[in-house]
C-alpha cells in the first residue's frame, strides 16, 4: 500500500469517527425559557466613546427586569465583521448587533430616505422620528432581512473638514472629499465634489497623504480619528445624518417571556435616546468641538445664503429618490412629508423632553409583540 | 470481486481526478482571468484618482471581489503545489509513518474546516439573493460570488480528501515523463551507438 492511500484512508477514517461523535454535540446554544441572556457583538472596539452608553443600558436593563433579563457583550469583532451583521443575526451567532442599511444599500429602498440632506437638525430628533416612521414605512423592508429593528441611532450631522477653507460651493467643487456610499456619496457628487469611499480606518493616513482633500463625518468622529491634526477648517453644514440600525435575532427575543418582550422593546427606545444623547450629541459632541478648537481647527459657518445654494443645488437628488422610490409604488413622498413634519415638531423640544417622550410614551409596533 | 478497501481507494482515486481537473481549471480562472482583472483595475483606479482626479465609485467594491475571487480559486491548487504555509520546522523532520499521521491530521482538519465553509457560504448564497444583497456602492448582486467561494472551498475539501499528502502531482508527472524520455533515449542510444543528448552535434 502507498503512502498516499495510507493516508487517505486514515483521513477518511478519522473523518468516520468524528461524524460518529456529532450527534452528541450541542445544537447551539440555550434557547429554554428560563434564559434571559442576550448576547450582544460588535466590531467596534471597547476603547470606543459609545461603549460606556451601552454599558449603561446594559445595566438599566438588569435592573428594570430584576436581572431577569441580562445583555452580555462581545467587543472588538470578535465573532464576526461589521458588514456581516444580518448574517449573523439570522444564523443565531448573535442576538443583537449591528444591522446598517448603509452597508447593504441594495437591500432597502424607503430607509435611504433618512439620509436624505437638510432634513434633522440633530441627532436626538433623527432617532426619535426615525423609529416613529418606522413601523408604517420601514418595517417591511427591515424584517425582510429576517430580524427584527432593535433601535436606530442616528449620527451627529456631517460636517466638511478641510485643508482650505469652504465656504462656498466653488470652494467644495472637484475637491476630493471622503464620504460613505450610496446616497451620501450622491449628495456629495450632487455638489460638485468627488466622493471618494473608504472604511474609517484609512481614512487618517489618506487624508495626511492628500489622497483625500476633505473628509465629512460627524464630529464626534471627526475628534476620534484625530482629523484636526491634518485638516484645520471644519465647515458647519449640517448636511445629513447616517442612521444606524441594530438587529435582533428573531427565536432569541419571541423566547423571551411575554412581559419581558414588552419592557426590553421599550427600553429600547430608551437606549436609542440614550446613544444620540450621551455620544453622538451634547456634552461629548461639545468636547469634540473643545478638541478641534485646541488642535487650532478653525470653526466655519456658512452664510444663510450659501446654505440656501446648497440647499437648491440638492433639490435634484431629493426629487429623484422620490420619483424613482414613487415609480415602484412605494410611498416616498408621504414618508419624506412626515418626516420633514416630525423633524419640525421634535427640534423645538430640549433633550430632556425627548427622553421623557421616549421613556413615559415608548413608540410601540417596532416588533410585533 | 473487489474488498470494500480496494472500492475506497478507487473511489478516493476519483475524487482526487476529478477535483484535480476542476482544480486546475479553477486556478486557470484566477491567473488568467481575474489576476489580470485586478491588476488593470487597480492601475486604472490609481491613474483616474491622481491624475484625473475622478476615481471609480466602485473600485473598492469590484477590487474585493476579483481578490477574492482569485483567492478562492487558487487555493485547491495551491495546496497541490505546496504553495501554502506548513510547518517546516516539525513537518521535514518528519519520517515514514510519523508524517502521514501529520498528513491524516492536517487533512481532517482542513476538510472540516473547508467543508464548514463551503457549506455556509452554499447556505448564505439563497439568503443572500432573497434579500437582494450588493455591495456598498457596487450595485449588482453579490450572492454569486458567495456561491463561488461555497463551489471553491469544497473543491479544496475535495482535493484535500484525495490529495492529503499534499503532493506535487503535476510534478510528479513531469518527473516521470522526464525518467521515461531519458530512459528512451538511453535505449535509443544503447541500439545506435550515440550518447543522450548529443543530436545537436
Amino acid at each position: 500500500m502507498t503512502d498516499r492511500n495510507w493516508t487517505r484512508r486514515g483521513v477518511v477514517g478519522a473523518l468516520a469517527a468524528a461524524a460518529s461523535g456529532a450527534p452528541f454535540l450541542p445544537r447551539g446554544r440555550s434557547r429554554n425559557t428560563g434564559d434571559t441572556v442576550l448576547r450582544f457583538t460588535s466590531h467596534v472596539p471597547q476603547s470606543h466613546g459609545f461603549v460606556p452608553v451601552f454599558t449603561r443600558f446594559y445595566q438599566r436593563v438588569e435592573e428594570e427586569t430584576q436581572g431577569r433579563l441580562r445583555i452580555e457583550p462581545m467587543w472588538n469583532g470578535l465573532l464576526h465583521g461589521p458588514l456581516d451583521g444580518f448574517k449573523a443575526c439570522t444564523t443565531g451567532l448573535t442576538d443583537y448587533t449591528h444591522g446598517y442599511i448603509t452597508y447593504q444599500p441594495g437591500s432597502f429602498h424607503l430607509m435611504h430616505g433618512l439620509q436624505l440632506p437638510f432634513i434633522f437638525p440633530s441627532s436626538p430628533v433623527a432617532s426619535l422620528v426615525a423609529e416613529e416612521l418606522y413601523p408604517r414605512f420601514f418595517k417591511s423592508e427591515y424584517e425582510a432581512m429576517g430580524v427584527y429593528l432593535a433601535t436606530c441611532d442616528s449620527t451627529s450631522p456631517y460636517q466638511v473638514i478641510s485643508r482650505e477653507p469652504v465656504l462656498t460651493l466653488e470652494d467644495l467643487r472637484r475637491l476630493k472629499i471622503r464620504a460613505t456610499g450610496g446616497i451620501v456619496a450622491e449628495i456629495y457628487r450632487e455638489l460638485g465634489a468627488v466622493p471618494v469611499v473608504m472604511a474609517a480606518a484609512e481614512v487618517y493616513p489618506a487624508f495626511q497623504r492628500g489622497i483625500i482633500d476633505a473628509v465629512a463625518l460627524g464630529v464626534p468622529d471627526i475628534a476620534s480619528y484625530r482629523l484636526q491634526e491634518v485638516g484645520k477648517f471644519l465647515t458647519r453644514v449640517n448636511l445629513h445624518v447616517t442612521v444606524l440600525q441594530f438587529c435582533l435575532n428573531r427565536p432569541a427575543f419571541d423566547a423571551l417571556p411575554d412581559d419581558l418582550r414588552q419592557t426590553f422593546h421599550d427600553l429600547l427606545r430608551i437606549r436609542s435616546q440614550m446613544c444620540a444623547q450621551d455620544y453622538y450629541s451634547g456634552p461629548v459632541e461639545e468636547e469634540a468641538y473643545a478638541d478641534l478648537r485646541a488642535g487650532r481647527c478653525e470653526i466655519l459657518d456658512l452664510e444663510p445664503d450659501e446654505r440656501e445654494r446648497w440647499r437648491e443645488a440638492l433639490l435634484p437628488l431629493r426629487n429623484r429618490f422620490l420619483s424613482e422610490n414613487e415609480a415602484e409604488g412605494r410611498p416616498a413622498t408621504e414618508m419624506v412629508e412626515e418626516m420633514e413634519a416630525l423633524s419640525t415638531l421634535y427640534s423645538s423640544l430640549s433633550r430632556e423632553e425627548l427622553m421623557t417622550r421616549a421613556t413615559e410614551n415608548p413608540i410601540q409596533g417596532i416588533i410585533d409583540l | 470481486m473487489r474488498s470494500p478497501l480496494q472500492l475506497l481507494d478507487a473511489g478516493l482515486e476519483g475524487i482526487d481526478v476529478w477535483s484535480n481537473r476542476i482544480s486546475t481549471a479553477l486556478f486557470r480562472v484566477a491567473v488568467c482571468a481575474a489576476l489580470p482583472a485586478l491588476m488593470v483595475l487597480v492601475t486604472l483606479d490609481v491613474v483616474l484618482r491622481y491624475v484625473f482626479n475622478s476615481p471609480l465609485p466602485w473600485g473598492r467594491d469590484v477590487n474585493g471581489l476579483l481578490l477574492l475571487i482569485t483567492v478562492f480559486s487558487s487555493l485547491p491548487h495551491a495546496w497541490d503545489r505546496g504553495y501554502h504555509i506548513r510547518m517546516e520546522v516539525f513537518y521535514s523532520r518528519l519520517q515514514g509513518r510519523a508524517r502521514n499521521l501529520a498528513d491524516v491530521a492536517t487533512g481532517v482538519s482542513g476538510i472540516l474546516f473547508f467543508s464548514l465553509m463551503g457549506i455556509q457560504a452554499l447556505r448564505f448564497a439563497p439568503y443572500m439573493a432573497a434579500t437582494g444583497e450588493t455591495g456598498e456602492d457596487l450595485l449588482i448582486p453579490v450572492w454569486p460570488f458567495m456561491a463561488y467561494m461555497g463551489f471553491c472551498s469544497l473543491v479544496l475539501a475535495a482535493r484535500l480528501i484525495g490529495n492529503p499528502n499534499g503532493e506535487e502531482r503535476i510534478g510528479v508527472r513531469a518527473e516521470a515523463a522526464l525518467t521515461d524520455i531519458v530512459e528512451g533515449e538511453a535505449t535509443d542510444s544503447a541500439n545506435d551507438g550515440t550518447v543522450p543528448g548529443d543530436g545537436a552535434q
